[in-house]
């Protein structure tokens, strides 16, 4: 590998690398500026997701591979990357309103959201253990930082202690299944493990572990205890956060490996796909009922959705030409509600207190009628209705659950996705319904601005989804094409 | 007894193992931070072996990499052992229980 191979791999990955460069300017110049009270690194910040957007913009439609293979550039991973430098660019403007006066760390959040996005650009694009390894962790590091981040609140220190522990540990379980399959086969990259396969109990016990480790990311039943404990300790703008983006991240590796790795025996992996993927819509749906914290609700619900994804992931198993679409699109469409629905929660914070009970949010349509139709967009969208973007993207995770001959496991979905709907109204009627007793926080101009795009993202694309369908089209064709 | 590649794989189950039995059962949060160290070093014990069976160097370079990973997490970890203590005076996980439903 001579110097020139080096420098063309690497203006393949400008786009990570820009926004590596963003975050460590923030690093090193936050501490030497005197004036605190200006938000230059906001901008610089909202900068390096804007600059490593338009750059990831010119992946669509190319192919390429860097680093002798290990990272594997194309449209699959352009249309993650667009979504996980959108979700993290709100998360920026969301978070700019909420820590103001509550943090004095503001810029090195900033440099933490930058860093965690890079890491979950190459994981997207990584085709070889090591490199997946290192993204996984560049993410994983970053999202425990930020969420025990608020270190006066006791609830964010437990989070982010709780996440370090049982994220480490879904790591080591990882890292160990990566062992076994380096040991059972002699290579690391997806192509030379999968033509070295064999059926031996070492390669089987690796790709069980490896899945294992995706599995607690996504946060699936049954290792799924973490995440409303975890989602409801960190600060708002960072749980929502990382049940999109983290989750994105995940799901694009785990399809990566579901298709290329797992390939025998793939009728018991279908059968474990559909068992966990029932288990976790039934019981996300069912704890999430009982809830009396909305960020509780909302992290149970964001288990359910996982096991929506999971449903696409069986049809894709089963049959590899429909379902990939789908999950990619479901993807996407989960990007816009869940960020909106804990931008609106991030939005009523008082300083004083977050907006986490039901009684928090009564009474919104009387104070904040704007507000109150937003948040009602994005939870008729998470429950399903129509005419929003969660009806069509939901449609078509159990359309191709159809297609693939798994009708009893749409049938499930959609009985799961009707008592969804209780929760979610449940938030309206207090919303609408009930008189407001706390009072809110005071109008943050930016989130409004953030929440007001999202809400309408969501309607449009649920009553017009070609042109994002396409794009969920083109990436898992490009998913399905590769071959090893 | 010649000491084979077998045996540093079942060294290195039997060393994650104990990780994984001491994170799930250790009351003490430094405890369970040094339990998750084990695991990851009986990943790279393991990635060693494996790389002498098969005359790589994969293996090898993997472990440069686990090792920075795992010495960011400890450091990650450390520092919230530090701010919890701070708060608590006491690192028993069993007093993590603000956050339930």
């Amino acid at each position: 590998m001579d110097l020139s191979t080096v420098f063309q791999s690497t203006s393949l990955i400008v786009p990570e690398i820009v926004l590596m460069l963003f975050g460590m300017v923030i690093l090193i110049l936050s501490p030497i500026v005197k004036n605190q009270k200006n938000d230059y690194f906001l901008y610089v910040g909202i900068a390096g997701v804007v600059l490593s957007f338009v750059l990831n913009l010119g992946r669509f439609n190319s192919e390429a591979i860097a680093f002798s293979g290990t990272l594997r550039i194309d449209n699959f991973s352009a249309y993650f990357n667009s979504l996980f430098l959108f979700s993290s660019l709100v998360t920026v403007l969301i978070a700019k309103d909420y820590l103001k006066k509550n943090t004095p760390y503001i810029n090195e959040f900033y440099a933490l959201i930058l860093f965690c996005t890079s890491g979950m650009m190459i994981l997207a694009s990584s085709v070889e253990f090591m490199t997946l390894f290192v993204g996984f962790e560049i993410m994983s590091i970053a999202v425990y930082i930020l969420s025990g981040f608020d270190n006066t609140s006791t609830k964010s220190t437990e989070s982010g202690i709780k996440y370090l522990v049982l994220g480490g540990f879904s790591s080591g379980i990882l890292l160990y299944g990566i062992a076994l399959l380096y040991g059972a086969t002699g290579s690391l990259y997806f192509t030379e493990i999968i033509s070295n396969f064999s059926a031996s109990p070492m390669y089987i016990a690796g790709i069980s572990l490896v899945l294992a480790g995706f599995v607690f990311k996504i946060g699936a039943v049954p290792l799924h205890q973490w995440v409303p404990d975890i989602y409801q300790g960190a600060p708002l703008p960072v749980t929502g956060y990382m049940s999109v983006a983290v989750k994105a991240a995940a799901f694009a590796v785990l399809l990566r490996i579901v298709l290329d790795l797992a390939i025998l025996p793939s009728g018991y992996l279908l059968i474990a796909v559909q068992v966990v993927a029932v288990l976790t819509m039934v019981i996300g749906n069912i704890a999430a009922i009982y809830q009396s914290s909305v960020k509780r609700m909302l992290a149970y619900s964001s288990v359910a959705h996982a096991g929506y994804i999971l449903v696409g992931v069986a049809a894709l198993i089963a049959d590899r030409s429909v379902g990939g679409q789908g999950i990619l699109y479901y993807l996407f469409a989960y990007t816009f509600m869940n960020l909106g629905a804990f931008a609106i929660l991030a939005y009523l914070s008082r300083e004083d207190r977050d907006c986490d009970t039901f009684d928090h949010i009564a009474g919104i349509w009387k104070r904040k009628p704007m507000t109150a139709v937003a948040l009602g967009v994005f939870m008729f969208s998470l429950a399903g209705i129509p005419p929003t973007i969660g009806f069509f993207s939901k449609y078509r995770i159990f359309l191709s659950a159809v297609e693939s001959g798994q009708s009893f496991i749409a049938v499930i979905g959609i009985v799961a996705s009707v008592v969804s709907a209780y929760y979610y109204l449940k938030v309206l009627v207090y919303a609408f319904m009930k008189q407001d007793e706390y009072g809110f926080g005071s109008h943050k101009p930016v989130s409004s601005v953030a929440i007001t795009v999202l809400a309408i993202a969501t309607v449009f694309f649920g009553i017009i989804p070609a042109f994002s369908w396409e794009l969920a089209v083109e990436a898992s064709k490009n998913l399905l094409a590769i071959v090893y | 007894m010649e000491i084979t590649v077998s045996h540093y794989i079942v060294l290195s189950a039997i060393l994650f193992a104990i990780g994984v039995y001491g994170v799930m059962t250790r009351r003490n949060i430094l405890v369970v931070l040094m339990c998750l160290e084990l695991m990851l070093n009986a990943c790279n014990l393991a990635f060693i072996a494996f790389s002498k069976l098969h005359g790589g160097m994969a293996g090898h370079v993997f472990i440069l990499m686990t090792i920075t990973v795992a010495a960011a997490e400890v450091a990650v970890g450390l520092a919230f052992v530090v701010a919890i203590y701070k708060q608590r005076q006491s690192l028993d996980i069993d007093l993590l229980k603000i956050l339930k439903g």
